[in-house]
């Protein structure tokens, strides 16, 4: 049923968008009907050329993604066990996330060069922020309870930490990665706009400037599918990861 | 709110700048320098760096403004007309993912390289936010809001203004403080992209030119701007939703 209507409403944003395009309100070149779009993707999607481009921006933004839950969660364990060490990064972690990541890109570019250094760089640079502040407020605040049972079982302070609050933080720290994920495809596909370097976004790039309309929307849809896609293996590693969670919330509500 | 001066984060940056100092001496060239270099770079483009983050924050402040204004009553309108809503959030779902900077190259086309482009961009990123928890926040309202809307005999528009929109305010506001980091985000990115003046620029043309200091006083300036909007939407935030805080606060004893 929920399906159903997501066709419908794709399909009346389909006919609305052929509409405006065949209307003449805006010249065709740049607001290509759908049918020119769907060829445009069609002749993407078989080259080899297109997939490789793709293949490129995915490994950077998963390598990079990986990167950065890896080093925002020992990050967020340390400074959940020794406070100062929580404080000390406060001020610093709110500056730095102030900062767009694409805006390091033209400095980054002199530290690095145009290798994958700099995407990764500049992936981690965004993407760090929402797992380790997820990952540090609910490691700072965990259940009093787990605490006291894990003392009681004579658990050193590390095992508490490790064995009990960090399994207990997971759904928070997987909210933080979800949000890390959007950011890292973003910030990915920005740097590679800015850079060049082959990649979806500076296919994206090239297109536009050489108004290559119908490849420029059918690029932009392969990019926001992949944003999709993204979205749902995280879904799915969630589940894989903290399946047990989703079913004891679900016996708590009354759905 | 109990806020207590942190010293140890003080201290770190404080050692983090030293450390950053210390490395550029033992390097010693132009193309690294230290944290004294970009201060006295900072001061001494101080005007043009003013006037650049002037550009860079009025679009973002525009963007953010026309997202505000369009999108704020078009989510609660989504979240209160069912049918509406389950019509149009399919299509919100389907666009969302698509990273706003995908946004300039279309700008381009339709608006140039001037104001309204980059406008445009900042304008379309910053409404997801908005619109999203507008909607969300006005589904999830309490039932009983409703039925007490209908008892005292609201029109539709009524009971959004009076009833959906006190309701769903604190979550629109968490949707309003993401949207103004995006809004900032994506100027500064649009103006790298199509570059006329504004932070972004600057930071752009500094690489340009190997000039590092001033790259990185350009950064330190989004840093601190981008700080300083925070905490003035917070402190916004703080005033309009005290009714919200204090209720809060009566639950929890915190």
């Amino acid at each position: 049923m929920i399906w159903a209507k997501r066709v419908v409403s794709i399909l009346l944003f389909l006919l609305l968008w052929e509409l405006v395009a065949l209307s003449g309100i805006v010249p065709t070149e740049y607001f290509p009907t759908v049918p020119v779009i769907g060829r445009a993707l069609a002749g993407l999607v078989v080259s080899l050329e297109f997939l490789g481009e793709l293949a490129v921006t995915w490994e950077r933004t998963l390598v990079g993604l990986l990167l950065s839950i890896a080093l925002g969660l020992v990050l967020a364990i340390v400074a959940a066990r020794y406070e100062t060490v929580r404080r000390m990064l406060e001020p610093l972690v709110e500056m730095l996330r102030g900062l767009p990541p694409p805006a390091l890109v033209p400095l980054s570019i002199f530290a690095f060069g145009l290798g994958v250094k700099l995407y990764f760089f500049i992936i981690i640079f965004a993407a760090i922020w929402p797992v380790y502040i997820s990952a540090a407020n609910a490691l700072s605040a965990p259940e009093p309870v787990q605490v006291l049972t894990g003392r009681a079982f004579g658990c050193s302070v590390w095992e508490i930490l490790l064995r009990l609050s960090l399994p207990a933080a997971m759904p928070e720290i997987f909210t933080g990665i979800r949000l890390a994920a959007g950011v890292a495809l973003l910030a990915d596909v920005a740097a590679e706009m800015l850079a060049g370097n082959g990649g979806l976004g500076h296919l994206l790039y090239d297109a536009a400037f050489t108004l290559r309309t119908a490849d420029m929307f059918a690029i932009m849809l392969v990019v926001g599918l992949s944003g999709l896609i993204l979205n749902l293996l995280v879904a799915a590693s969630r589940r894989f990861f903290i399946g047990w969670h989703v079913q004891l919330a679900a016996m708590g509500e009354k759905t | 709110m109990k806020k207590r001066f942190n010293l140890p984060g003080l201290a770190f940056l404080v050692v983090l700048a030293l450390i950053w100092q210390g490395i550029a001496i033992l390097v010693d060239s132009p193309n690294f320098p230290g944290f004294v270099q970009v201060i006295v770079a900072l001061f001494h483009d101080d005007t043009t760096l003013a006037i650049e983050i002037g550009y860079t924050l009025e679009r973002a402040g525009i963007g953010f403004a026309l997202a505000l204004v369009v999108m704020l009553p078009f989510g609660i309108l989504l979240g209160r007309v069912r049918a509406l809503g389950d019509l149009v959030e399919p299509v919100i779902e389907f666009v969302r993912p698509l990273p706003p900077i995908a946004m300039v190259p279309v700008a381009m086309i339709f608006f140039g390289t001037g104001d309204a482009a980059k406008i445009f961009v900042v304008a379309w990123s910053a409404s997801f936010p908005i619109l999203i928890n507008a909607i969300e926040a006005v589904r999830g309202a309490h039932p009983m809001l409703s039925t007490v809307a209908r008892a005292l005999r609201l029109s539709r528009v009524e009971t959004m203004w009076h009833i959906d929109l006190p309701a769903a305010l604190p979550q629109i506001i968490a949707g309003i403080r993401l949207a103004v980091a995006i809004s900032l985000l994506i100027a500064v990115v649009a103006e790298m992209l199509l570059s006329t003046n504004g932070i972004g620029m600057y930071l752009a043309r500094a690489q340009e030119r190997f000039e590092i200091a001033n790259g990185l006083a350009g950064l330190l300036v989004i840093a601190l701007g981008a700080l300083a909007v925070n905490y003035g939407v917070l402190a916004i935030e703080r005033k309009v939703l005290r009714w919200h805080h204090a209720r809060i606060g009566m639950h929890a004893k915190a």
